[in-house]
């Protein structure tokens, strides 16, 4: 049995098939994503027309370096991840460095959630929830944090099912249950990944940089 | 054996030296739009956060998700996103930004 056929799946019957079939699978996925997000976006920035004071004293609210931190962290993950994608793809015995990535990016995956679980008990802390008791004087900064804990909520769940992906992969590239080199599932969890970074790479400056400047 | 090990740490390296040099781009932009949060230049503050998040989400498409060197049928599938959230945005933002009174 060789490479090519070892990774092959049913329905397809060539792996270049499999290949191009996954990734424009995901990726019309991912344009779907795209939308889901998009109207989570839209949703803030209406918010925002309507009422640019409130959300300018809530933005002052966030922390600015968990936000940063957390932005240079995925980021850094989707380096790990496209090396790995890119490694396993392209160079032969390259097992031992797709693996490493791989952990690597998992590991970065955690760390952007423990920041972001001390960020949240930050945020309780300090009455950042929307109802009563709510810390700001401007009604409309609760729209602000309404949509704040909703976004971030779904981009952590995205960022798990991530992290779940890629830690599969580990374990059986680790096992050797199925061959990383040339692998289409890889590709397609990279995708994926990187999508997730894309999203926040959006957040950032609508979540922590209004209300800086004033 | 030797000649075949050291052409492939040559990839892995052009591998690192590619990827890094975007995450080094990403990690200057983020820096950037950092500092340039705290210039008060009233709508371009917004703007500018804005303006380089999709400077950095571009390189990520670009380069980590390598659309620069798929195929025609992919690209069309990652545009069709976008076009379709710049309708969703634009219809709706023709309506708001330009609201005189309520109803």
């Amino acid at each position: 049995m060789t490479e090519a056929t070892a990774l092959v799946r049913v329905p397809w019957a060539r792996l270049e098939r499999q290949r191009q079939a996954g990734k424009f699978g995901i990726w019309v996925f991912l344009a779907s994503e795209t939308l889901f997000f998009g109207a989570l976006l839209l949703t803030y920035t209406v918010c925002r027309v309507e009422h640019p004071d409130a959300f300018a004293a809530a933005g002052r609210e966030t922390n600015i370096w968990f936000g940063t931190i957390n932005t240079a962290i995925l980021l850094t993950s989707s380096l790990t991840m496209a090396v790995a994608s890119q490694a396993a793809a392209k160079i032969g015995r390259a097992r031992q460095l797709v693996l490493a990535c791989l952990g690597s990016t998992a590991a970065l995956g955690v760390a952007f959630m423990i920041v972001k679980g001390f960020e949240y008990k930050e945020d309780i802390d300090k009455h950042l929830v929307p109802g009563a008791g709510f810390a700001l004087q401007q009604p409309a900064a609760q729209l602000f944090y309404g949509l704040y804990w909703l976004v971030t909520g779904v981009h952590a769940i995205h960022l798990t099912i991530g992290i779940v992906l890629v830690i599969r992969l580990i374990v059986l590239g680790a096992a050797r249950r199925i061959r990383l080199r040339g692998s289409p599932e890889l590709e397609v969890t990279a995708l994926y990944w990187h999508l997730v970074d894309v999203v926040w790479i959006f957040l950032y400056p609508l979540i922590y940089l209004p209300g800086r400047a004033s | 054996m030797s000649a075949g090990r050291g052409r492939q740490q040559g990839r892995s390296s052009g591998l690192w030296l590619r990827n890094a040099s975007v995450w080094a781009a990403l990690l200057g932009l983020l820096l950037l739009s950092m500092f340039l949060a705290y210039i008060p230049m009233g709508p371009v503050t917004v703007a500018s956060g804005v303006a380089i998040a999709v400077v950095k989400s571009t390189l990520v498409l670009v380069f980590f998700m390598e659309l620069i060197r798929s195929r025609a049928l992919i690209r069309l599938a990652a545009l069709a996103g976008l076009i379709f959230a710049a309708v969703m945005f634009a219809l709706t933002l023709a309506d708001v930004l330009t609201r005189t009174g309520k109803i």
